[in-house]
């Protein structure tokens, strides 16, 4: 915390027969952020070349990709594990994803074949539906013309004991039987299908001793009675309801299929990760006739244990060398730097998202993460001071994080960071005695919403909003002063006295930031009539403002060069410093005043409620109530949204740029916990 | 607030933000490597195109799941307007008649199939449209037409096409292979996208007819090469869509050769077209090269659009644009893969 973690560079050589000992011990401790050789001056040789790989990464990745997409089939994921359980070859993984993947594609082909039928009796039912009522149906059928290019009908009749044989034989092509009426032993029919299916309807017709033939009258009768169209549009839906449960059959066979081979696509998908991460850590690897060398970062705690295994693994043919951050700075010129290892504990890693989302802190500066999540959650809390509301944010917290549980990191932080805000909108709402706009308990601070409106607050030092108002101005005073504070710490542990002395965040501007507000209080205190007495003005204020004027001298004399009097560089020494000068005044007086939005914020959250309260009580009680609760959704979700966008804008703005450098490079060793490429880009 | 503000804002920075999430050229080099259509419609699960793989999942069935694609992709236009002013949500129903001259093509296609070729129709009506985007065509109807006379005159009665399908029906024009239609369409709808430019203001008018005109200069050049075996090149020119970048008379002017013409053509942009100069391959290959050519020159064009000012017409069409190209890249890249399963025995329907 605070400070990120110190880092040692090492640089070793070891001799190739121990490739693969070496290789696996470096990916089990996993903290080694490696650097190509090329890119290190000082092992730069002509004899060095990159190692070659037999094994074909792209194909792993390939193949990883594959089971990762045959996966979602039954929507599972695979799970890292640090556990190598199949070690088959490559060919042999391809070929069985080959073979999955065919069975899978004959699974859809199968599916493709039973739609292809949906859409032809959904097509016939459509037509019958164009003929209109069944008359104009049975005309169409004792004329034995459809009026479709490509729909057939025909009349005839067939024994009532041969008809379900009929229709279970017509039941492989697309054909309606519509039995119109039952005559003796007879059934007089409509035969309905496509007429490309013509020749084998008829033949199917003439082997079920089918006769070809005018419906009779009664036919007419028992159709227009009311059923003959929707009865072949009830066995269209039925067949159809059919071939979908078929189609959903052989989904959830599918599904099955792959969920029954989950075991070796998840033990497969994990060795061949494990094998591209070899293959990645070795791809750092530079290699003479006899020797390997690579070389990277790695954090001072582990060193001992890396030391230690690399050792083991080569069995002792190794040399390490290891050198100091210092050291390498010097010897490449600062060409190399460090990367940033941030060490925070897991319940501030939300914070450490927003800071990293800033910019990762340069090497050997402070990690602000904590300080972070300080002033964002009593920004947040100030701004959206209400207890009911943060209980709200907080429950919405929790849900989200519970619905997507299974997700990454970055949404869980996410969720964790509205509950955060949740929790600090309870404490401040605790603390102004607000409750979904509710006195229900006393404050145990003062009245926000009594302020707002003009009451009592129940505080005598806070009876006005300019009182809020000020309240937050001494809070931004803080974090700049915090901030001031932190750029000084930053400077001297990078030795960047310049900084540390003339920057604007530096201690001159501090000390001028200083006695700025001092002169303020003063000047405000007297109602705006008096200023501070000379001296205090002139030792806080003329005299870093005089100092300022020595930063490039210093600078030049620190670099070596003397100052040149021209009468051109002291109008140019002049100029910059009076651009300085403005610079820190204006700069200082806009950072500190936009604190005030805070204020604001709060001020318009209890405003937009008692705007609901005023509405509710003109409304009938029913529309009261309801107006209460669209109204504490809207604040929840409006001002919920703005006090978040405000806290991360003013930390970004008013706080960072005082003193973060996000310059910095993350650390990144190779891990069995780095995660590849997956195939979901898009 | 200025009234480009108050029309752009919102859209531009909804359509902005979509646009971050078009496919990118990695994902459709991944897509076109898989070996079977299902692995690809796997892939597609996770994207914005996650439906058309429910459907595939369902069915099994590539053209079912491109009539989803399709008809989402009409009904984007549909609710942005919702997001639009008057003029607007004018414009966007101009837009629309792409989508709905597209259907109307698809069902005389159909028609044309049915009545004059005799052949069976009933495998594709399953995969046809039938949704309103501005003309409430009825395609029953339009089946039960009789013959070509029955077919224009059923046609006409709908505003839209009126003037077209009456000069077919007064001039007894024969369909033959509909590519005079289907190009007389494409007219009509160029011709009313100009009209509607009229009504915008200047900045929003000029990036609209440049677009246009960059879309009717391909439409140009396609029918040239097309045609160029087939009929005189005086009647080539004079079958010209109007509008496009390079004026058709200047076209016409000098020495007529399909080189020259191309020339002139290709002149307002750059160095690009002269890739299509060289007299090598055939027209289809230099159909394909046109079409290869004019997407880069598209991209170059939008790239220059879109880094000027944010409030303008230009960011709408070219999210159209984009968005229509991927639709129509992805719909082609799964075809190739049912193909290439189908070819190599790697799954698909044998």
């Amino acid at each position: 915390m605070i400070l990120s973690s110190k880092m040692n560079h090492l640089t070793a050589v070891v001799t190739r027969t121990h490739l693969e000992s070496v290789t696996e011990i470096l990916l089990q401790t996993g903290v080694m952020d490696f650097i190509k050789t090329e890119e290190i001056p000082f092992l730069r040789d002509q004899r060095l070349q990159s190692l070659e790989i037999s094994e074909s990464a792209a194909r792993m990745a390939e193949s990883r990709l594959r089971i990762e997409t045959l996966l979602r089939t039954a929507d599972l994921l695979p799970v890292m594990s640090d556990e190598l359980t199949a070690n088959d070859t490559l060919d042999k993984i391809e070929k069985m994803l080959d073979a999955l993947s065919g069975e899978q594609q004959r699974f859809r082909d199968s599916q493709q074949d039973l739609q292809s039928e949906i859409n032809r009796l959904l097509d016939l039912k459509r037509q019958m539906e164009l003929f209109g009522d069944e008359k104009a149906l049975l005309e169409r059928a004792q004329q034995g013309m459809s009026g479709y290019s490509f729909l057939f009908m025909e009349t005839g009749s067939i024994e009532s004991r041969m008809l379900p044989g009929l229709e279970e034989s017509l039941g492989t092509l697309t054909t309606i039987v519509i039995e119109a009426v039952s005559i003796g032993k007879l059934s007089h029919c409509i035969i309905m299908g496509m007429k490309k299916d013509q020749n084998e309807i008829r033949r199917r017709l003439e082997s079920a001793s089918w006769q070809q033939g005018p419906l009779p009258p009664e036919a007419a009768a028992g159709l227009s009675s009311g059923n003959g169209n929707s009865r072949a549009a009830g066995d269209i839906d039925e067949k159809v309801k059919g071939l979908r449960e078929k189609q959903n059959k052989i989904k959830e066979e599918s599904r099955d299929y792959i969920s029954g081979k989950m075991e070796w696509l998840q033990s497969t998908w994990n060795d061949l990760r494990i094998r591209e991460l070899h293959l990645k850590i070795q791809s750092y690897f530079s290699a003479s006739e006899s020797c390997l060398l690579f070389n990277g970062w790695v954090p001072q705690e582990h060193r001992e244990a890396l030391d230690t295994g690399i050792k083991k693994a080569a069995q002792g043919h190794c040399l390490l060398e290891w050198h100091d951050t210092r050291w390498v700075e010097k010897t490449t010129e600062g060409k190399l730097t460090p990367p940033v290892e941030m060490k925070n504990p897991g319940a501030l890693r939300p914070f450490e998202m927003l800071v990293k989302n800033f910019g990762t802190p340069a090497y050997g500066t402070i990690d602000p993460t904590p300080l972070v999540a300080l002033s964002y959650l009593t920004m947040f809390g100030l701004m959206f001071g209400d207890a009911g509301h943060g209980l709200v944010l907080m429950l919405a917290g929790f849900l989200l994080f519970f619905r997507d549980r299974k997700k990454g990191k970055e949404p869980k932080y996410l969720y964790t960071l509205i509950i955060y805000c949740g929790g600090a909108a309870v404490i401040a709402g605790i603390l102004f005695g607000s409750w979904f706009g509710y006195g229900w308990f006393p404050p145990l601070w003062f009245n926000f919403h009594a302020v707002v409106e003009g009451h009592s607050s129940g505080r005598e030092a806070i009876s006005s909003i300019y009182d809020i108002l000020l309240i937050t101005i001494w809070f931004g005073i803080i974090v700049l002063a915090l901030g001031i504070l932190l750029n000084i710490v930053n400077s001297i542990r990078k030795r960047d006295w310049i900084s540390l002395v003339f920057s604007k965040s530096g201690i001159l501007g501090g000390w001028m930031y200083a006695a700025g507000i001092h002169t303020a209080f003063v000047f405000a205190g007297s109602s705006y009539k008096t200023m501070p007495s000379a001296p205090v003005l002139l030792l806080g204020l003329g005299l870093p403002a005089l100092l300022l004027l020595l930063k490039e001298p210093v600078e030049q004399a620190l670099e070596g060069h003397s100052f040149s009097l021209k009468p051109s560089s002291v109008m140019n020494l002049f100029m910059e410093w009076i651009v300085e000068l403005l610079e820190i005044f204006s700069g200082y007086l806009a950072n500190t005043l936009s604190f005030m939005r805070v204020a604001g914020l709060g001020i318009a959250h209890v405003s937009l409620m008692t705007a609901f309260f005023q509405m509710a009580d003109m409304a009938p009680p029913a529309g009261g109530f309801i107006i209460l609760l669209l109204g504490n959704a809207l604040v929840i979700a409006l001002e919920g949204l703005s006090a978040g966008i405000q806290s991360l804008r003013l930390n970004y703005y008013e706080f960072f740029s005082k003193y973060f450098n996000g310059t910095g490079r993350a650390y990144e060793p190779v891990s069995l916990k780095t995660r590849l490429g997956g195939n979901s880009e898009s | 607030m200025s009234k480009a503000l108050t029309r752009y804002s919102f859209i531009n920075a909804k359509l902005k933000t979509r646009m971050d999430f078009l496919l990118k050229e990695n994902f459709y080099k991944k897509l076109e490597d898989r070996p079977n259509l299902n692995e690809a419609m796997l892939m597609l699960k996770p994207s914005s195109y996650g439906l058309m793989e429910k459907i595939y999942e369902q069915t099994g069935d590539l053209k079912m799941a491109e009539k989803e694609l399709r008809e989402k992709e009409i009904g984007f236009y549909k609710e942005l307007k919702r997001h639009t002013d008057e003029l607007l949500s004018g414009f966007l129903d101009v837009l629309l008649v792409k989508y709905d001259i597209e259907i109307l093509k698809d069902w005389i296609r159909l028609w044309f199939d049915s009545r004059i070729r005799k052949r069976d129709i009933s495998a594709l009506t399953p995969y046809m449209i039938r949704m309103k985007v501005i003309t409430p065509l009825d395609p029953d109807a339009l089946m039960a037409c009789g013959s070509e006379e029955e077919l224009y005159a059923f046609i006409s009665t709908y505003d839209l096409y009126r003037d077209v399908f009456e000069q077919y029906r007064e001039q007894k024009k024969a369909l033959n292979n509909l590519y005079d239609l289907e190009r007389d369409l494409d007219r009509l709808r160029f011709q009313k996208i100009r009209e509607a430019a009229a009504n915008f203001p200047d900045k929003d008018k000029e990036i609209i007819l440049k677009l246009t005109g960059m879309e009717i200069d391909f439409e140009n050049m396609l029918h040239l090469l097309r045609m160029i075996p087939l009929m005189p090149l005086e009647q080539i020119l004079e079958d010209m869509i109007p509008g496009g970048r390079s004026s058709a008379g200047e076209l016409g002017r000098g020495k007529l050769s399909e080189k020259s013409i191309l020339e002139k053509s290709l002149s307002p942009y750059g160095s690009m077209g002269t890739l299509l100069l060289r007299d090598e391959g055939n027209p289809r290959q230099k159909m394909e090269m046109i079409e290869a050519v004019f997407d880069e020159i598209k991209t170059r064009e939008t790239a220059k659009i879109l880094r000027r000012d944010p409030f303008t017409i230009g960011i709408m069409l070219i999210y159209f644009i984009r968005k229509s190209g991927e639709c129509r890249r992805l719909v082609s890249i799964l075809n190739k893969v049912q193909y290439k399963s189908q070819i190599m025995g790697t799954g698909g329907l044998t």
